[in-house]
């Protein structure tokens, strides 16, 4: 496999960690971002559970088919959760 | 090894007991199942009225259906013993802790299924003669002791998969996914725990999960594990021939390590 | 016996390219996946009821119990590189710092179900409730269980070379926990961020 180096560990790291205080404050300031908030909530997530699938699960350097099924997991589950959140009225 | 025991001979029972895993399958479903109207389970939530409606209905169904249970639960068994076999030539050190624990895990299990049915079969026994609230009890015992005896065949499924794991051939008899999936499947089932709370959504015995997902996920390991034990058979059959060949070309027992074989220490004491 | 492996060839064959543990993992990601689906479900039918009782949530465990599992599943990778380069005590170092972290999260979630069962909320409470300990407690298990893994390793590493037939244990430990990891990553804002507060 192709081996996620140190420092790109920690990179993802200080990505995961600033994208986790980003929403945690979205979702404690409604205000700002109103109804986008759920969306935008969302949209973090599957960008950190990304991350950790590529890099620090390495499915990066892994057989396409494992790739694909992990990340259609972290594409989807967000989409249909942002999706039934709309159709119940984005509240 | 007993070089004396040809190949034919020793491996002359293995495939039927793992083909009794497809024919218990089919016939659970079909008498447990169909004829028994627990495919789909008969909901919780339903009041004793109802469900004393469906025991005076489909008494003689119901009979029918507990019968075959009874009998065709069974052959849980000799398939049980097929993994047996295969395990203990992984487990090559001569103590066979999983292939025992699987032995039981799996022999254990013909219990719930043989004593869950006897309560819906007491319920269609004289259904006119008992009061509602009772065949709803009937009813629900049988329910109960089918899903929450779960964690025996826990036990086999994780002893199975724990040593396929183990497996130190180039080329593993069970493959580490199969291995995976066995164990992922057998801790599945411990969503159970939640089955006494709920008598709608989606854990109560109905449910999708408690009850789709959990059979679906056994049901497709009994066929998965003997599709495996079936594919491994063969190799083990070339593994002992060419034992025994060796044994033949140096005319003495043992001169090689015989893999997985217990018998082959013996040969040479 | 005399020596020789007829039949059973190289012992510890190296670690293939896919661990078989990936079945594990798919398989519990979908059945979480499906909780996910049927929790959004029934939010959708008592929108007002969930959200009430998702604002009583204390974003702030919540939040920090996301960066507690990041930065032990940082220590793993870090400890899957060392094993790798078959540094043994590097390795177990990471495992240890992963684990003292990790319980970090034990700890939170025993304070955080403290505080919900000291206000009498439970799982028969309501529907928003049922979920929220299903969820968080299933994946509770698989933190536990996680934890077991972890401290097996370390005691496993002590006299073992890491980058040997244990690495593959290592490695599948390791994609176990980012497994925790990355179902927490969604679990989160799910239950404490998408209603207003």
């Amino acid at each position: 496999m192709n081996h996620t180096s140190p420092a790109q560990a920690i990179r993802v790291w200080l990505f995961l960690v600033a994208a986790t205080l980003c929403s945690g404050w979205l979702g404690e300031h409604h205000g700002f971002a109103g109804r986008w908030t759920a969306v935008a909530v969302m949209f973090v997530a599957a960008l950190k559970g990304r991350a950790v699938i590529l890099y620090f699960m390495e499915l990066k350097g892994a057989p396409r088919g494992w790739r694909v099924a992990f990340e259609l997991w972290v594409w989807l589950l967000p989409a249909l959760i942002v999706a039934l959140w709309a159709m119940s009225g984005g509240a | 090894m007993n070089a004396a025991v040809s190949n034919t001979s020793y491996f002359k029972y293995w495939r039927a007991c793992a083909a009794m895993g497809p024919i218990f399958l089919a016939a659970f479903i079909l008498c447990w199942g169909v004829l028994g109207y627990n495919i789909p389970p008969i909901p919780a939530d339903f009041t004793a009225e109802q469900m004393a409606q469906h025991f005076r209905t489909h008494a003689n169904e119901v009979r029918a259906g507990m019968a075959g249970a009874m009998l065709f639960g069974i052959l849980y068994l000799p398939w049980t013993l097929s993994i047996t076999k295969v395990m203990e030539k992984i487990e090559t050190d001569g103590n066979h802790i999983m292939s025992i624990l699987q032995m039981w895990g799996g022999g254990v299990t013909v219990v719930p299924l043989v004593t869950s049915s006897v309560f819906w079969l007491a319920g269609s026994y004289r259904p006119e003669a008992l009061d509602p609230v009772i065949l709803q009890l009937l009813y629900d015992m049988g329910w109960l002791l089918i899903d929450m005896f779960y964690a025996i065949t826990t036990v086999a499924m994780v002893a199975l998969g724990v040593c396929g794991l183990a497996d130190k051939r180039e080329k593993a008899l069970f493959p580490r996914w199969m291995c995976w999936y066995t164990i992922w499947a057998g801790l599945s089932f411990l969503f159970e725990l939640l089955m006494p709370f709920f008598k709608s959504g989606m854990f109560a015995r109905q449910g999708w999960l408690n009850f789709w997902v959990e059979f679906i996920v056994w049901f497709a390991y009994i066929l998965l594990t003997t599709y495996y034990v079936f594919k491994a058979i063969p190799r083990l059959e070339q593994e002992r021939a060419a034992e025994l060949s060796l044994v033949e070309q140096t005319g003495k027992l043992g001169a090689k390590p015989l893999q997985g074989n217990p018998e082959g220490r013996l040969a040479n004491a | 016996m005399t020596d020789g492996s007829q039949g059973a060839p190289a012992q510890g064959a190296p670690s293939v390219s896919a661990p078989g543990i990936l079945t594990f993992i798919i398989a519990d990601v979908t059945i979480f996946g499906v909780l996910f689906v049927a929790f959004m479900v029934e939010r959708s039918h008592q929108v007002p009821l969930f959200n009430q009782s998702s604002s009583s949530l204390d974003v702030r465990l919540g939040l920090l119990n996301t960066l507690v599992l990041m930065t032990s599943g940082l220590f793993v990778v870090l400890a899957v590189l060392a094993a790798g380069q078959g540094r043994a005590s590097v390795t177990r170092q990471w495992l240890l710092a992963s684990f003292v972290v990790g319980a970090g999260f034990g700890i939170n979630k025993l304070i955080e179900y403290g505080d919900k069962f000291a206000h009498g909320i439970n799982l028969l409470t309501n529907d928003f409730f049922m979920f929220y300990f299903v969820l968080t407690g299933v994946h509770f298990v698989h933190f536990l269980a996680g934890m077991v893994v972890l401290a097996l390793l370390w005691f496993r590493t002590r006299g073992e070379a890491v980058d040997g037939p244990l690495f593959g244990w290592i490695e599948s430990g390791a994609l176990y926990w980012h497994m925790v990891d990355l179902l927490w990553i969604v679990i989160f804002p799910m239950l404490y961020l998408l209603g207003s507060r």
